[in-house]
């Protein structure tokens, strides 16, 4: 029996110290997972505490089928679509205070890749829901998209459909971005 | 396994585009995935396609932003407070839930029981009444007089007349069907309606019913013209059809108990007017 797994029996047995240390190894990832999907702190904050007294109530329902991190991904993310259809307002989000500062790389091209980063992930954000969260679970995650398909509780094909519509769809919308600077350089040059 | 003497089936340019995310994840059968490389061999499209999605692939897994392993200290704090804080509020509710479950839970037994021994209460006192066997009647019989012995055989059913006892004290012995019948009119000629209820076995209303349509014989049944035959219907039910002048009144059921006694289960009539008319067991 692993670690991750006795921590888990202890917060079945009820013990609140299993339950801290259990919210201390998880809690980054649920806010960092949360953060991106709502784009809102607050909301983010709200979701992920709402998640794990989720799991604080249903932690002896949860059998190992999958592991602790899928389950409480799922939570999240369930969590996260009930909150944007509530909300159904896309709120405008950085993810600056997620990255590390730039320290002693070159700061040009860290300058340069981060406006390139933030340029694809606003495309991202720019997604329908249905194929915004694959992106999130996969590429942001690391998931598989086996996992991905047992989070969203889709099949793992849908997974791929998903994720190809959305490359479509993004690589539509930089076509397009880059169409827009085109004309924009023209005008300025004449 | 893919089979090497097989040869892949040619792929459209879309549906290479259909599955590109899934080549890319290797996530294609075998088969398929030769079938879209023996493609991407001779479709330079598509390869400058899948090339590019790639390199998309990539750019996704760069621009996501690094993983933490810990929240800032503050946030943290304050996360954990505030998760805390609505824990410690769900598990007194949990606990107040339980508590009041558990109340609850004694409170319907205790008024399930109090209901049940209210109901059940007056139930053994009538079955302990009447599974009591049978005693001879402390007062001499003040009716019929109806001779028990011998008694009469019970298969085939055979007409004959019940025998009039001249004595006034009655040896009841209820080990036979017609015993029993006679033993039940006399009773309720006499109007012993303890010694009747005794002889009945089931409900108490049934007991009461019996007793009703007896009652209105006392004094006035002529038991010369009263006949009777007994028919065996099972090992331990019997019924003692009634006959006064050859017309048939009624049919009394018997059972058969474990201590040997015949008891009376119920009382059929052919015809209630019959009864009601004649105030008794369709006597004229």
């Amino acid at each position: 029996m692993t670690d991750s797994d006795q921590l888990i029996r202890r917060c079945q047995q009820g013990e609140l110290a299993a339950f801290t240390e259990l919210f201390r190894q998880h809690e980054a990832q649920a806010y960092r997972l949360a953060l991106t999907i709502l784009r809102h702190e607050q909301d983010a904050q709200d979701a992920v505490q709402d998640a794990f007294l989720r799991v604080f109530e249903n932690i002896k329902q949860f059998e190992g089928n999958s592991s602790f991190k899928t389950w409480l991904t799922r939570i999240v993310v369930n969590l996260c679509r009930d909150r944007i259809r509530r909300n159904k307002v896309r709120r405008a989000f950085s993810l600056d205070w997620l990255r590390n500062r730039p320290g002693k790389h070159n700061v040009a091209r860290e300058v340069a890749e981060r406006q390139e980063r933030q340029t694809l992930w606003r495309y991202v954000d720019r997604l329908d829901e249905k194929y915004r969260l694959p992106i999130i679970l996969h590429y942001y995650e690391r998931l598989s998209c086996s996992e991905v398909g047992e989070i969203l509780q889709i099949p793992t094909t849908t997974v791929y459909s998903r994720l190809n519509t959305a490359r479509q769809q993004l690589r539509a919308m930089a076509a397009l971005d880059q169409a827009g600077a085109g004309r924009e350089v023209e005008q300025g040059t004449w | 396994m893919v089979n090497p003497e097989r040869q892949p089936r040619p792929l459209t340019c879309a549906a290479v585009e259909t599955n590109l995310v899934a080549y890319l994840k290797d996530g294609l059968s075998p088969d398929l995935e030769a079938a879209v490389r023996v493609h991407l061999l001779q479709c330079p499209a598509c390869a400058d396609l899948v090339q590019e999605a790639r390199e998309l692939d990539a750019a996704l897994y760069a621009a996501a932003p690094r993983r933490l392993d810990r929240l800032p200290s503050d946030l943290s704090a304050r996360f954990q407070e505030d998760v805390y804080r609505r824990m410690r509020r769900a598990l007194v509710f949990q606990r107040t839930r339980a508590f009041t479950g558990r109340v609850v839970t004694v409170l319907v037994t205790f008024l399930f029981v109090v209901g049940l021994g209210l109901m059940v209460g007056p139930w053994l006192r009538y079955l302990a009444t009447v599974d009591a066997p049978p005693t001879p009647p402390a007062v001499a019989s003040q009716g019929l007089d109806i001779l028990p012995s011998p008694a009469p055989a019970l298969l085939p059913p055979t007409a004959a007349a019940l025998p009039v006892v001249p004595t006034a004290t009655l040896p009841v012995e209820y080990h036979s069907p017609a015993d029993s019948v006679r033993a039940l009119l006399e009773a309720a000629v006499a109007g012993n309606d303890d010694r009747v209820q005794r002889l009945l076995v089931g409900t108490r209303t049934r007991a009461r019913r019996v007793r009703a349509r007896l009652e209105p014989c006392r004094g006035a049944l002529d038991v010369s013209r009263l006949h009777y035959s007994t028919v065996r219907y099972e090992t331990n039910v019997a019924g003692v059809r009634l006959r006064y002048d050859n017309r048939r009144v009624g049919e009394v059921k018997l059972l058969l108990r474990e201590d040997g006694y015949w008891y009376l289960h119920y009382l059929h009539y052919d015809s209630l007017d019959s009864i009601l008319g004649d105030g008794c067991l369709a006597l004229p």
